[in-house]
This record gives structure tokens, C-alpha cells and sequence, in this order.
């Protein structure tokens, strides 16, 4: 019995032994930022920045895709040592992890069908991606509005095309290049004048998230943020999926 | 249609991760459900007290519930281990801890399968074999195990057909299997329909494989002579 | 032998008690004030589970036992071969990808959402419906049509020789007596469609798997939220036994001597 047991415990920790100096969490379903390949593969900004700071760390990394409902949870639990998932700065999260400086930022935005007015938003049916700043802020600036939270920003988008939700909320860069300028995103744009930016639910910018004692990781993180902006590196990602910096105003 | 062509050969793939998860996971279940029902049927008050415990816990949550406590309390306890003995970090890929928790739950099943199995065999058969001066393991071995076997056998069956079924919710954990790639892929070429379809289509043919087998096994352990 | 006893409580209670003290260890330091201040909601969530619950076993019910009857009496052979069919395959495939199919599936296809349907399927609330229903219309099928058989000739004969109509020879005799019989599996039917409405929370419902992932989404934890529903869950399994048990003791009580 004992053998097996041993066995199985050797089984189970096999496929970890080969592991990287890094291991990052990633979300797959986020695209342009981070989406699945048919072959099971995940790709997109956040892969090609995660692999340009680990090149200008000097450390191997390894890429683990998370729900993002359990991305937190799979940090603390230390199956990664970082998330790079376009993940705001804010006070809330900061009580469980430590973050680096900024490494994109991200304007909140309405996407419904074309002609939708700001003014019609309070009385819709509004589809976020649950534990986001977007949630936060759908029901703190539309309280009677009927909101219904989503597993992945891709599902909340299929039922937007559905017809199960008039508008959903979310980082505008995402909507505009993982939708709006898609096959799936005719007939749809931004709702005007929608995307406020208010510093009590938006946070400051996106950074790498790690175990909140790790603050020397979120530091390298940091210098090597600065490294790769200023080696031209970072621009040239961007320019790959984005017409606009997406690292918004200099800090 | 060309679409589904062309994600054909990583849907059977996963079909086939699918396939092994539920494999897997028998195995270890068979080996808990073993466990629990030596734990139900032993004189000491301990095995009972434990084998109970697991069973009651088990079988009252739902298993989409349980897989993720299990997926990140079970990587909890063994970093707890792990970094006592100072071995570092090791993590578990979604894969065993789908095998982890679905042989878990079954596990709790089976204990009842065997017990009842075990409970089937006549006392007498066990006295006689202790008569014939038998040591306890070749009583078990050559005497107890082969009743028990087809006595536990159509339950065993019905067990294994209803963790195939719930090899699906493992997907939950960002597992491509059959239903998670199915899922996902299904979304990002808005093909939800067909995908799912096409999961539900494999399913059916684990069902009919799986019945067919057990018929197959039922038959072989079937008492000679009689009709069962 | 007597040494070998004591030893041996001695170590068990040793291991239990280090297990517990690790257990309790790990459950205080979780933020429970989180749970008390959602009590409110994991009400809303805890009622929307039980509603799900009694519905769907309450239609599955109902839809059950005239296929059962379809398929333990096999008059019209064509119409018990679609009955079959119809088991096999909401038996033989996951709960879990027969609401995907039903929700994101049929629910994604243009000539639903242009259909009159569309109301209906446009709500997850309806499409859970639908979907458990169905599938405990099946599972309860295999158990009733199972029932009838065992009972089968001797309850109908007797009927038939009172001078009862088929028709009612199989709903006032043979049905009521085989529904006496299939209790006891009856109540796992029960338990495994409770647990199951579990699935309704990966399609956007807040029931009680979906507020617990709801709570560990707002508050950035991993275990308050899924430990209050599974004590949630264990709680609703417990009534759930007791209910059966009332049940059987209520239907079988004409056995007792």
C-alpha cells in the first residue's frame, strides 16, 4: 500500500520537476491579451511582455493558464509566482498581494449595438467579468441596473451577441481589438461618453501581481518594466496588437 | 463543417485525456473504496469512525464543489509538508487533481459497493475456508476476493458509469478536456452548438463502450450453473 | 492483545487530534466575517437552490412515469424505442455538457434568438429548468420502470380481475404500489439532483455554488465561500435523507405488523 502511495506521489509531482525559475498565470481568454490557440497553447500580449521581462531577468519562465476566477487563489497557493492578466492596482487587492509598478493601463468602456446612449445605461442589462474593477464600478455607478457577473470576458461578449445582455462593460482596449474590430463585433461599438475613469474604482494602472512577502520579485518586475520600455522592446509588442500606447501616460 | 474538421484531431485528443482521467481516477477510487470498506467492516471503532466520516463528507457536496476545494486544499496541505521537509514547491497540474478528486468522491461509493459485496459472501464459505487450515490472505485470495468480485461487479459498473459523467466537471479547473476545449474552442469560433454537441455525441459512445465491457465482465464472474 | 488496544487508541487519538488542531488552525484564520456579512445574500442563494431542486424533481416527476409505464408495458414498441432512446442519452452524457449544449448552444443560434422561444431560452433561469428536468425525467424514469417491472403481473391481475379499466388497473394499482418500491433509490435521485443544480452557477445563476464563487471573486479568498456552501450543501443533503425517510415511513407503513 505504502508503495503505491509513494508511487502516486511521485506520478503526481513528476510533470513539476522540470519546472521554470518563474511560473506565471495566465488567463486565455482575453484576447488580444491573452487568448487560447487551437492547440491548447496561450498567446498575446501579456505572453510576449511576460516573456520579454523574464528575458530581461535572465530567468526561464513558464506560462500556467487560470480561470480567472481562480487566478488569485492559484497564486496564493503558489502554482505561480506572478500574474500578468492586465490585473488593476487597487487597495482591495493590495490587502492579499503585492504588486508592481504598472506595466499597462486601462480605461473603462460600454460596448452595445451602435447607438446606444450613455443616459439609456442605468435601466439595461449590464454583463461583466466577475471580481474585476469593471463589476465594481457596473454596481457602484449603476445601482438599478440588472447586472450578471461572467466567468471570462469571452462569455459575457457571446451573450452580448445573444441578445442575453444589452451592454457589457470592461477595458475598452480589450473590447475594441478582442471584439469591436472582429468578424463577432459588427454592428456593435463603444457607448459614448461612458468611459469615466474614476480613481475609487479603476486603481492605478495594471502591474504584476505576486505573494504579498515577495516584494523583491514585484521590484525586479519593476526595473525590468522600466528596461523594456526604455530598450524599445515593450513598443514593439504593443505595435503588434494596439494603435495606441496601451501603458498609458508615463508615471 | 470545415472548422470542426479541422479541430477534430485536438478534440479526440482530448477526448482521449478525458478517457485516461476517468481511468485514473477508478483506479484510485477502487483503491480508497477498498480502504473505506476494510475501515466500515473492521472490529475497531476507529476504522469505523473514519471510514464513516469520509463517507457522510463526501457524499454530501456537490462535486463541482468539491474539485475545487480540492484543487487548491490539497496543493494547500502538501506545500504544508513540503516545506517542512524543505523539498520546495510542488504543484499539481490539474490533471491529477481532477484524478485526486474524482477518485475522492467515487471512492466514497465504492466503500459502500464493497461493503455490500463483502457482506453477500456467505459466512460459511469464510469458515470453511478457515477450516481447510487456510492463512487469512489465501482466504481472501482464493476464497472471499472472487465472490466478492462478482457480487460487487453490476455496482461497480453503475459506479464507473457515473464518474465517466462526472469526468466533466474538471474542465472548471482550465483542464483541456473534452469539455473544457470543447467549450472554449466552441466560443471562440462561435460554434457553441456543434462543439457541445459533438461532447455529448463522445459521451454517449463512453456510455455504450463502458456498458459493453462490464456486460462483458458480469458474464465472465457469472456463477457457473446458476443464473445471476 | 490488551497492550496492542490501548496503543492503538493512543495513537489514534494522537493523530486525530493533531489532524483537528491543524483543521481548526486553517478555519481561524479564514475571514468568516465576510460569510456573516453575506448572510442575506446566501439566503437569496440557499432559496434559489431549493427552488431549482423541487422544480425540476417535481416536472421530472411528472414526465416520468408515463414513459416508465410506456416502457415496462412496450405495447407500442416504436414509441417505448424512443422512450429508451431518450434515457440512454440524457443518461449517458453529463448534466454539465447537456446545459452547456441547451444554454450556450442552442441558446447561440440565430433562428433561436429570432424564434418566439427566444423569452425562454434567453433566461438561464428557464434553460436550467429545462435542462434538469429533462435529465431527471430519465434517471427517475430508470427507477420507476424498474419498480413496475418487479411488481408486474400479480398486482395487475388482481386489479384486472376486480374488473379495473387498463387504464386504471395501471394508475390506481400498479403505479402507486411501484412508486412504494422505488422510494428508497427514489431519495439518492433526490440528492443527486440537488447537488446537481450546482451546475447552474457556471452559467451566471446565483445559487449557492455561484455565491460562493461570487464572494471568493469580491473579497480575493479561496476557501470561505466554497466551505459555507458545502456546509450548505451537506445541511440540505441531511434534510433531504430525513424527508425520504419520513417518506418511506409514511408509504410503508401499511407493512408494519
Amino acid at each position: 500500500m505504502k508503495k503505491i502511495l509513494l508511487a502516486t506521489a511521485l506520478i503526481m509531482t513528476s510533470t513539476s520537476v522540470l519546472a521554470a525559475d518563474i511560473k506565471i498565470c495566465v488567463e486565455g481568454a482575453y484576447p488580444p491579451f491573452s487568448q487560447t490557440e487551437a492547440d491548447g497553447t496561450v498567446t498575446g500580449f501579456d505572453i510576449d511582455i511576460a516573456n520579454a521581462l523574464c528575458d530581461d531577468m535572465d530567468k526561464s519562465c513558464e506560462m500556467v493558464k487560470v480561470d480567472w476566477d481562480g487566478i488569485i487563489p492559484a497564486l496564493l497557493e503558489k502554482k505561480c509566482d506572478a500574474i500578468i492578466a492586465q490585473m488593476s492596482i487597487t487597495p482591495e487587492r493590495q490587502e492579499v498581494v503585492t504588486f508592481s509598478k504598472k506595466y499597462t493601463q486601462s480605461a473603462n468602456g460600454f460596448v452595445g449595438k451602435a447607438g446606444l446612449k450613455l443616459a439609456d445605461l442605468g435601466s439595461m442589462n449590464i454583463g461583466v467579468q466577475r471580481a474585476t474593477i469593471h463589476q465594481a464600478y457596473a454596481e457602484g455607478a449603476y445601482p438599478d441596473a440588472n447586472i450578471t457577473l461572467y466567468g471570462t470576458q469571452d462569455e459575457a461578449l457571446l451573450d452580448l451577441t445573444s441578445g442575453r445582455v444589452d451592454v457589457v462593460t470592461g477595458e475598452t482596449l480589450q473590447i475594441l481589438d478582442g471584439f469591436i474590430n472582429t468578424d463577432n463585433g459588427e454592428g456593435y461599438e463603444i457607448v459614448e461618453n461612458a468611459d469615466v475613469t474614476d480613481p475609487k474604482y479603476h486603481g492605478t494602472g495594471n502591474g504584476i501581481a505576486v505573494r504579498k512577502e515577495e516584494t523583491e520579485l514585484a521590484d525586479a518586475f519593476s526595473t525590468s518594466i522600466k528596461n523594456i520600455r526604455e530598450s524599445g522592446k515593450y513598443a514593439e509588442i504593443n505595435d503588434v496588437y494596439f494603435e495606441i500606447d496601451a501603458y498609458g501616460k508615463e508615471m | 463543417m470545415n472548422i470542426v474538421l479541422e479541430y477534430l484531431p485536438i478534440l479526440l485528443k482530448a477526448s482521449l485525456l478525458t478517457v485516461s482521467l476517468a481511468v485514473c481516477s477508478l483506479f484510485l477510487a477502487t483503491l480508497l473504496g477498498a480502504l473505506g470498506a476494510k475501515g466500515k467492516l473492521s472490529k475497531e471503532k476507529y476504522g469505523r469512525e473514519y471510514a464513516n466520516a469520509y463517507t457522510a463528507i463526501i457524499r454530501g457536496i456537490p462535486d463541482l464543489v468539491l474539485i475545487l476545494l480540492i484543487y487548491f486544499g490539497f496543493q494547500k496541505m502538501l506545500n504544508v509538508v513540503t516545506e517542512g521537509l524543505g523539498l520546495g514547491i510542488y504543484s499539481i497540474s490539474p490533471f491529477w487533481a481532477g484524478v485526486l478528486a474524482i477518485g475522492f468522491i467515487y471512492g466514497a461509493y465504492l466503500t459502500e459497493t464493497f461493503r455490500g459485496a463483502y457482506n453477500s459472501v456467505p459466512q460459511g464459505q469464510k469458515e470453511a475456508a478457515m477450516s481447510l487450515g487456510l492463512s487469512s490472505y489465501r482466504r481472501f485470495i482464493k476464497v472471499v476476493l472472487p465472490q466478492l468480485i462478482r457480487h460487487a461487479l453490476p455496482g461497480y459498473g453503475n459506479v464507473f458509469q457515473v464518474l465517466i459523467k462526472s469526468t466533466a466537471v474538471v474542465g472548471v479547473l482550465g483542464l483541456n478536456d473534452l469539455v473544457g476545449l470543447a467549450k472554449d474552442a466552441g466560443q471562440s469560433v462561435r460554434m457553441p452548438f456543434t462543439f457541445n454537441a459533438f461532447t455529448l455525441f463522445m459521451y454517449l459512445i463512453f456510455y455504450f463502450f463502458a456498458s459493453w465491457v462490464f456486460r462483458l465482465l458480469e458474464r465472465r464472474y457469472a456463477e457457473k450453473g446458476h443464473r445471476s | 492483545m490488551k497492550v496492542q488496544l490501548t496503543r492503538s487508541w493512543f495513537f489514534n487519538r494522537v493523530f486525530q487530534l493533531v489532524i483537528l488542531g491543524l483543521f481548526a488552525k486553517f478555519l481561524f484564520g479564514l475571514k468568516w466575517h465576510l460569510i456573516f456579512q453575506e448572510m442575506p445574500s446566501l439566503a437569496e442563494a440557499v432559496w434559489l437552490t431549493i427552488q431549482l431542486t423541487i422544480i425540476s424533481l417535481a416536472i421530472g416527476f411528472i414526465i416520468a412515469w408515463p414513459l416508465a409505464l410506456l416502457r415496462a408495458k412496450r405495447k407500442k414498441e416504436w414509441l417505448a424505442k424512443i422512450a429508451d432512446a431518450y434515457v440512454a442519452v440524457f443518461r449517458g452524457t453529463p448534466l454539465l455538457v447537456q446545459i452547456f449544449l441547451i444554454y450556450f448552444g442552442l441558446g447561440g443560434q440565430q433562428w433561436m434568438q429570432e424564434s418566439f422561444l427566444w423569452p425562454i431560452f434567453r433566461d438561464p433561469y428557464w434553460c436550467v429548468i429545462i435542462g434538469f428536468s429533462l435529465n431527471s425525467a430519465a434517471y427517475a424514469c430508470e427507477i420507476f420502470r424498474g419498480a413496475l417491472m418487479n411488481g408486474g403481473a400479480g398486482e395487475r391481475e388482481a386489479a384486472q380481475s376486480l374488473g379495473l379499466s387498463e387504464f386504471k388497473t395501471d394508475w390506481l394499482v400498479w403505479v402507486p404500489a411501484s412508486w412504494r418500491r422505488a422510494l428508497p433509490q427514489y431519495g439518492n435521485e433526490m440528492i443527486f439532483m440537488m447537488h446537481s443544480t450546482a451546475i447552474a452557477g457556471l452559467i451566471t445563476m446565483t445559487e449557492v455554488f455561484g455565491w460562493a464563487k461570487d464572494i471568493n471573486g469580491k473579497f480575493y479568498v479561496t476557501y470561505e465561500g466554497l466551505i459555507a456552501a458545502s456546509i450548505v450543501y451537506i445541511v440540505l443533503t441531511t434534510t433531504i435523507i430525513q424527508i425520504s425517510k419520513l417518506m418511506e415511513k409514511h408509504y410503508l407503513s401499511y407493512m408494519k405488523r
